[in-house]
């Protein structure tokens, strides 16, 4: 892999890739760091990259989320903020950013990690079913009960029954 | 396996887009990562490199192990015949493949082949007795019967010079005394 087509990864995946690790560890970005240059280790390229990175990104941040509870046993927990998940928005009409990152923390693991990897990965559900386990159709159903659930947190009105897809 | 009602998510474009809690909230742009990116590209090259490096150490130490083990078996191939012992009387029979006589050893009478069909514990007993001292002292220790002293008979030779006998005595140790045996003659 040359360093174009590295610098277009990390410019395109890097931030979603962070924000997905921030599910379950501190150290997103020795993470997703981790994760790029494991990419360059590579001998063959993997079909899909940014599936590719998701999943090893997952991976890294759940055992480095581990190695970081068993360490907060013995360690004074640092009273430190979390990081924030997205870029506070100017526009008035639109949601919080920390009201929303502060509704997604609340939502069970297995929803939110779908909802970060379709919405802000950009992953479709059969690479995120892939990912997580299960099948597409599942993953969908998680999808849209995260939906419904962050639709009651944030007190948006429920939108009206979806009609035939459209593509 | 989905249930019948549910819409095909490959299909369903109508959740991310025509929602609208969805796609306010894909609009919500992610934090940019703290990773820092000259830091991540020189990683990545060092990662590179340290891969290319791995590449030819192993093909490079594939090929030293390759050469030393060659170098092994042809020295052992080559040394082979000049040094494998032979032992006991196993080998005897077997002919060498490439004689090399030298000219004293050539001229030298051997010891006649001994088979381990004679049977003669005797013979074999000599045979072996010659054979190390053939091996510790060299091939002078091969009886030659040309030798002038070969056939000499001592009492003779002191009869002749009309010395008393045993003037050319060989002291050694006392002789053994015989084993007992169920020979009657033998007994007392």
């Amino acid at each position: 892999m040359g360093p174009e087509a590295l610098a277009l990864l990390v410019d395109r995946h890097a931030a979603a890739l962070t924000l997905y690790a921030r599910q379950w560890c501190g150290s997103a970005e020795d993470v997703v760091q981790t994760a790029f240059l494991k990419l360059v280790r590579q001998r063959t390229m993997p079909e899909n990259v940014a599936a590719w990175l998701f999943r090893v990104v997952r991976n890294a941040a759940i055992d480095a989320g581990r190695a970081a509870r068993r360490r907060q046993k013995y360690e004074t927990q640092a009273a430190t903020q979390a990081p924030l998940w997205f870029v506070p928005t100017e526009d008035p009409t639109g949601l919080d950013a920390r009201t929303a990152a502060a509704a997604l923390g609340q939502l069970p693991d297995e929803i939110r990690e779908i909802m970060v990897a379709h919405l802000w990965g950009g992953l479709t559900f059969e690479q995120i079913a892939a990912m997580v386990g299960g099948s597409a159709s599942t993953c969908y159903r998680r999808f849209a009960l995260g939906l419904d659930l962050l639709r009651d947190k944030l007190g948006v009105k429920q939108c009206p029954p979806r009609t035939t897809p459209t593509r | 396996m989905s249930a019948p009602n549910d819409p095909d998510p490959l299909t369903d474009a109508a959740l991310c887009i025509g929602d609208p809690l969805a796609r306010a909230l894909s609009h919500l742009e992610p934090m940019p990562t703290a990773l820092s990116r000259d830091q991540l590209m020189f990683a990545a090259g060092a990662a590179g490199r340290d891969r290319d490096v791995a590449f030819w150490k192993r093909i490079v130490y594939g090929q030293a192990a390759a050469a030393c083990m060659l170098v092994g078996v042809g020295l052992t191939v080559l040394s082979l015949p000049e040094n494998t012992p032979i032992r006991g009387g196993e080998n005897l029979n077997v002919a060498p493949s490439t004689p090399k006589p030298s000219p004293a050893i050539a001229e030298a009478p051997r010891p006649a082949p001994l088979s381990a069909e004679t049977g003669d514990p005797a013979k074999l007993a000599q045979y072996l007795q010659l054979r190390s001292d053939v091996l510790a002292g060299g091939i002078n220790m091969l009886p030659n019967p040309n030798a002038p002293g070969a056939n000499l008979d001592v009492g003779k030779l002191e009869d002749s010079l009309k010395l008393p006998r045993g003037t050319f005595a060989i002291y050694g140790p006392p002789a053994r005394p015989k084993p007992l045996t169920d020979d009657p003659r033998d007994l007392p």
